[in-house]
């Protein structure tokens, strides 16, 4: 059968055409291509009285039907959306179009398969909303404008940061909405066609405007697009980082140390001042952060390089590790070291390097231990030199390669007290280094003015050469070849001061052309020094009172025996006249009297020595001053001791012709008088002693000569002192009083004694006293 | 020889008192002022029986002429009495000066007087005894 070209069509439609029956709603005809999307036939649908109601979505059954029996009562049409029920359970929406036919009493309808359309328009719906969503909700504020600046959008959550109300600006003239002249002048330029970003503030909030100017075909501007950010947290944020940035590398120049930070390879991250001063870094090298030249630098500087390197590799293969030690340079500073690997988020990325420089504390705290330590040896025993070698030693190598103790003798030379040299077998060498006392310069100076020396930069060729270049205290080929064996090329010199006194030098000298002695090393050489020479000098007082203790001892043993004498004579003269009695043989009693009596006035006259000495070391010697004649108490002495000259075998000459007087004590120049003739006679070995009195024109002068032993030159200045004799007490008897005594007299009376001797061939003793 | 005394004193005054107790007393005296003299008479031939020594003397002194005694062979056995002026010597002295005996000044001359004679018998004892 043929079907009429419009049913054909009809099958062609996603719709169904339908004919029911207005009173039982039963579909007398169906037909469209629908029909088969639900999966039924034209067939099935006519034949079931109740297919539409069996079809519709159970939701939608009853409101289709009541539109159905609305369009079959009052013969209007209708419309409706509603869902249909596939044969397999699917549901699908169709628009339904229902008219009344009164002619055939039928309800014609057209359902229209709408379920795709709808699906789009939802879809597109959700896709709004959710734009529209996005777009409130975006931190930003999305604009447009048409080509005379109304505002034809105005959308985004940050609107509210400055008060307004998404849409609320729409219809409104952006040059009122924005007055600032920055933002107008933007807006115009986008408006002319420029695509141009802002950034400005407004109240607390920074924004970033971007505008895109919109055109039409002919590239008129037809008005503009634009979205501003809100950046104030990222302005924040940069700007909280540029503070921590600039607070860091304050933190990092304000700091004392030097530090260095270098990432996990180690080239060079970042530095401070203080770390290219420390190291002396050259300029280049830092602006080109060339680590590898920055690690010669430092390397070039280190009294360990090897132990440095084998810190810094055992660091890097431990990237956690922190380490702390302590690192030493040749020119004598001292750094701590500190080393801290950089974390970030737990991962070390480098590492941070802090140089302290300690020497001051350091160099203190060795001197002070070291002071501490010399001081304790210099207390040891004082019998020998020992500790002042010890001395000598202690200060190689830290702050010498070869030091010398010297010391002033009496006779204005100096010598070695102690020495060292880090090489033992140039300390002999050392001891015969002599500086040249008569130049007055260099050592010499230090002892002659106390002043320290320290020079510094001694050319080598100082040391050797002619002695015109030399060094100004060497004065010998041989002391500057010394000297040259030694090396020197920097020292100090220091004075060793002892009560008031320059009792030596000390010289310590390094062979180093690096070292240079400061300040510190200067007060340490002399602190040092002022030790030693309160050593030393502990050690001569020491000594000089042991002598003291042993002169006594023996003045004690000589005084005894001059005691002993004379009463061992009178004891034997008393005795054996006693013993003798009247067998006594003619004369001996009288000659035993005389010796007695002999002996009664020597023991006086001793103790008038002893009691002389007293009075005289008590400053009490009192003159009573009287016109005395000198010649003649010249002649009574020699009248008084010619018994004493015959036994010694001697002859008295006496030359005292004219007047000499002055105003003198005349008992303390009988005294002066006698001592000299017992001396002449004592040491006279018995050949003839000349006694000469004469005068200047201001001075009295007293000769006593004898041609006995005499008194050698080194002897000369000591006789006159107390309890000393230029021979041994075991030969000659005497106090040793007897010049002494002379000397305080002459003295006393403003006068002087001296001794002119040729040892063996006699001495002469002169006295001059002022006549008025 | 043989009987005689000899004083090594270098105060005369000592000396000369010795010298004239002891011939008093019938001793043979020889006298020297110091060791120098002493040992000269000593050289030239002269056998004391006993020889008085001063300590302290000038030119050559006690400690020196015994020295020089003891280091002769034919001098060595003269027996010595130490006159010390200086108080007791030591034991050291002592040993260096072996001495027949020490008498310390002033000393009693009783005392030496015994000494001599034990060593010296008088000249009259001797022709006495002859």
């Amino acid at each position: 059968m043929n079907a009429p070209p419009i049913i054909d069509l009809l099958g062609r439609l996603e719709a169904i055409v339908f004919e029911a029956d207005a009173n039982t709603l039963q579909v007398t005809y169906a037909a469209g291509g629908a029909l088969g999307s639900l999966g039924f036939s034209a067939a099935e649908c006519t034949g079931d009285a109740r297919f539409l109601v069996k079809r519709l979505h159970p939701d939608d059954r009853e409101q289709f039907l009541a539109r159905l029996h609305a369009v079959a009562d009052d013969g209007k049409e209708r419309q409706l959306e509603h869902r249909m029920v596939s044969a397999d359970g699917h549901e699908r929406w169709f628009r339904s179009e229902m008219h009344f036919v009164p002619a055939e009493k039928q309800v014609l309808g057209v359902m229209i398969d709408v379920t795709d359309a709808r699906r789009t328009a939802e879809s597109l719906r959700t896709a709004e909303s959710r734009l529209r969503q996005v777009i409130n909700n975006a931190p930003v504020v999305l604009f447009a404008l048409d080509s005379a600046g109304l505002i034809t959008l105005s959308e985004g959550s940050a609107l509210r940061k400055v008060g307004m109300q998404p849409g609320e600006a729409v219809g409104k003239d952006v040059f009122a909405v924005y007055p600032d002249p920055a933002a107008q002048a933007f807006l115009r330029r986008a408006l002319a066609g420029e695509e141009t970003v802002l950034q400005r503030r407004q109240g607390e909030t920074w924004w970033e405007t971007h505008v895109t100017p919109l055109f039409d075909d002919s590239g008129r501007v037809t008005g503009a697009t634009g979205v501003s950010i809100d950046l104030t947290d990222r302005a924040r944020a940069e700007e909280a980082s540029a503070h921590s940035a600039s607070l860091l590398r304050a933190s990092l120049e304000a700091t004392t140390d030097g530090i260095l930070v270098v990432d996990s390879k180690g080239r060079m991250v970042d530095f401070n001042r203080r770390f290219a001063e420390m190291w002396n870094m050259p300029p280049d090298v830092l602006a080109a952060r060339d680590d590898s030249r920055a690690l010669e630098v430092a390397v070039g500087q280190l009294r360990d390089p090897d132990g440095f390197f084998a810190k810094v590799r055992a660091l890097y293969a431990a990237p956690e590790a922190i380490s702390h030690d302590v690192i030493e340079l040749r020119d004598g500073r001292i750094f701590e070291r500190d080393s801290r690997p950089q974390l970030v988020e737990g991962r070390s990325v480098g590492r941070v390097w802090s140089f302290r420089d300690v020497t001051v504390e350091r160099r203190a705290t060795r001197r002070a231990t070291f002071l501490a330590a010399a001081s304790k040896i210099l207390a040891g025993p004082l019998e020998d030199v020992t500790p002042l070698d010890v001395i000598a030693r202690m200060t190689v190598p830290w702050l010498c390669d070869w030091c010398n103790i010297l010391i002033l003798d009496d006779d204005g030379e100096v010598r070695s007290a102690a020495a060292y040299h880090h090489d033992a077998s140039k300390i002999e060498l050392l001891r015969k280094l002599q500086p040249d006392m008569r130049r007055h310069r260099s050592v010499a100076q230090v002892i002659h003015t106390g002043e320290p020396i320290v020079d510094n930069d001694i050319g080598a060729d100082r040391l050797s050469g002619s002695l015109d270049n030399a060094l100004p205290s060497v004065s010998t080929d041989e002391q500057l070849a010394i000297l040259h064996a030694l090396g020197m090329r920097a020292r100090m010199a220091v004075p060793l001061h002892a009560r008031g006194q320059i009792i030596g030098a000390m010289i310590f000298a390094s062979s180093d052309p690096e070292r240079h002695y400061d300040h510190d090393d200067l007060t340490l050489a002399a602190d040092l020094a002022q030790r030693a020479a309160l050593a030393i000098d502990n050690q001569r007082l020491y000594q000089s009172s042991k002598d003291a203790v042993a002169q006594r001892d023996e003045f004690l043993s000589v005084a005894s025996h001059e005691l002993r004498t004379p009463v061992t004579s009178l004891q034997l003269a008393v005795q054996s006249a006693l013993a003798l009695g009247r067998d006594a043989p003619p004369g001996f009693l009288h000659h035993a009297l005389e010796t007695a009596e002999r002996q009664t006035r020597r023991l006086g006259r001793l103790v008038d020595a002893l009691l002389d000495v007293t009075r005289v070391q008590a400053g009490r010697l009192e003159l009573e001053r009287a016109p005395t004649e000198l010649g003649a108490i010249v002649r009574e002495v020699v009248a008084l001791l010619a018994a004493d000259a015959r036994r010694a075998g001697c002859e008295v000459h006496v030359d005292a012709d004219g007047s000499v007087a002055g105003r003198w004590d005349r008992a303390r120049i009988d005294q002066v008088v006698t001592n000299l003739l017992s001396n002449a006679l004592k040491y006279g070995a018995g050949a003839a002693v000349h006694i000469t009195v004469d005068k200047t024109e201001a001075t009295a002068r007293l000769v006593v000569r004898d041609q006995g032993i005499g008194v050698a030159a080194s002897e000369r200045g000591r006789i006159f002192e107390r309890f000393e004799r230029a021979v041994s007490a075991k030969h000659y008897g005497g106090l040793g009083l007897g010049l002494y005594i002379v000397r305080r007299i002459v003295d006393a009376h403003g006068g002087s004694v001296t001794v002119e001797s040729t040892p063996g061939a006699g001495a002469q003793f002169i006295v001059e006293l002022p006549l008025q | 020889m043989g009987g005689s005394v000899m004083v090594v004193e270098d105060d005369e005054d000592i000396r000369a008192d010795l010298v004239a107790i002891l011939r008093v007393k019938g001793f043979q005296v020889s006298e020297a002022n110091n060791g120098k003299d002493a040992i000269a008479q000593l050289r030239d031939g002269a056998r004391p029986c006993l020889l008085v020594l001063d300590l302290m003397m000038p030119v050559m002194n006690g400690w020196e002429l015994r020295a020089a005694m003891l280091a002769d062979a034919a001098l060595a056995a003269i027996p010595v009495v130490v006159v010390s002026g200086k108080g007791r010597i030591t034991s050291d002295e002592e040993q260096t000066l072996a001495p027949a005996a020490v008498l310390v000044k002033p000393f009693e001359l009783a005392e030496l007087l015994e000494l001599v004679g034990r060593y010296c018998p008088p000249r009259e004892a001797a022709s006495a005894g002859r």
